[in-house]
């Protein structure tokens, strides 16, 4: 039996691959029409009046794309309950994912120094709790300064940084009300989390031993 | 008159891969299209080419399985593959198949040429 027809996670997982692999050649379609019709205009001399626009288009399918591919990898990330998650794309991933919700708070986020690391993990649940992460200190922070990701891996598996920029607002209630609840509790401990709280926010995850 | 380089794409999307012929025509290519593994073997038995550019995702024989047939009857024939952005998985496994090199969509069309260019050179 294929995992996705009894478990949710991977049927939700399955349409959202599939779903943004198909809107990728959509926006492919999209790009080579683009470039096909710059091209004419350009053999024929009346480019200038359009440059702009084609700048614009060119970026908006970057941005899209770039946005459907970590939705891609997420969706992906559903495929087995415990598989090999490549930490630094998560990571990327999840700065990708996270702009339209840090954009409405007002916040960005960046990465520095992440290490090229591969754990084996539950790794839907692992992306779940650094998002969740992000978001509640996203919640704890005034400043409009960026909040810095950094990523290093540890004897036994791998730590997650998140260094805000700014000052926090105060103790970053938000994040330990997360950290307090009894559900996600219970998630950190299936992947063996452990959160450490100074004015950085470290997020110490060990590899599954299956 | 110098001979024109001569290209087969190969992708299941038909308006992407057709709006891309056109463009490379538009470069002084000349270009074959097919919409799967079985067209492209078709195609490469009756004309000659002199590199293949081949997407990877493709429904029923895979772009990888078309590799390997590639390089089983025609072992010096450029393959460029076609992968999705950030998917480079395949683009290595790729290159382990002995495909010339790799490019991610969405594609940059000078970037295509200059590896075609580079690809007919060298094989």
């Amino acid at each position: 039996m294929e995992d996705w027809k009894v478990r949710e996670s991977a049927f939700i997982g399955k349409l959202t691959a599939g779903a943004t692999h198909e809107l990728r050649n959509v926006l492919a379609i999209i790009g080579e029409s683009a470039g096909l019709v710059e091209d004419i205009l350009q053999f024929k001399g009346a480019y200038e009046k359009f440059s702009s626009k084609f700048v614009l288009i060119k970026e908006q399918i970057s941005r899209g794309q770039a946005i459907l591919s970590a939705l891609n990898r997420y969706a992906h990330s559903t495929d087995f309950p415990i598989q090999s998650l490549d930490v630094r794309q998560s990571l990327q991933d999840m700065a990708v994912l996270s702009q339209r919700f840090l954009r409405q708070k007002k916040r960005e986020c960046f990465l520095t120094q992440v290490d090229p690391i591969i754990i084996k993990t539950y790794a839907v649940k692992w992306n779940m709790v650094h998002f969740a992460v992000l978001m509640s200190l996203a919640d704890d922070i005034d400043a409009t300064e960026p909040i810095e990701i950094r990523c290093f891996g540890e004897d036994s598996g791998v730590a997650v940084i998140f260094c805000p920029n700014g000052s926090p607002r105060s103790e970053y209630p938000t994040l330990r009300a997360l950290l307090e609840d009894a559900s996600f509790r219970k998630t950190m401990a299936l992947i063996e989390a452990e959160a450490d709280i100074g004015k950085d926010v470290a997020i110490r995850t060990r590899e599954i031993k299956e | 008159m110098e001979k024109k380089c001569r290209v087969l794409l190969v992708d299941d999307e038909e308006e992407f891969v057709r709006t891309l012929a056109e463009r490379l025509e538009l470069r002084g290519l000349m270009t074959r299209v097919a919409l799967d593994g079985i067209e492209a073997m078709d195609l490469l038995d009756q004309s000659d080419v002199d590199v293949v550019v081949l997407d990877v995702r493709m429904p029923g024989m895979s772009g990888l399985d078309v590799l390997r047939q590639i390089k089983s009857i025609k072992p010096d024939l450029p393959v460029i593959l076609l992968t999705g952005h950030g998917d480079t998985k395949d683009g290595i496994e790729g290159m382990r198949l002995g495909a010339f090199d790799y490019l991610m969509k969405p594609l940059d069309i000078d970037t295509l040429m200059e590896k075609i260019f580079e690809a007919t050179q060298t094989s």
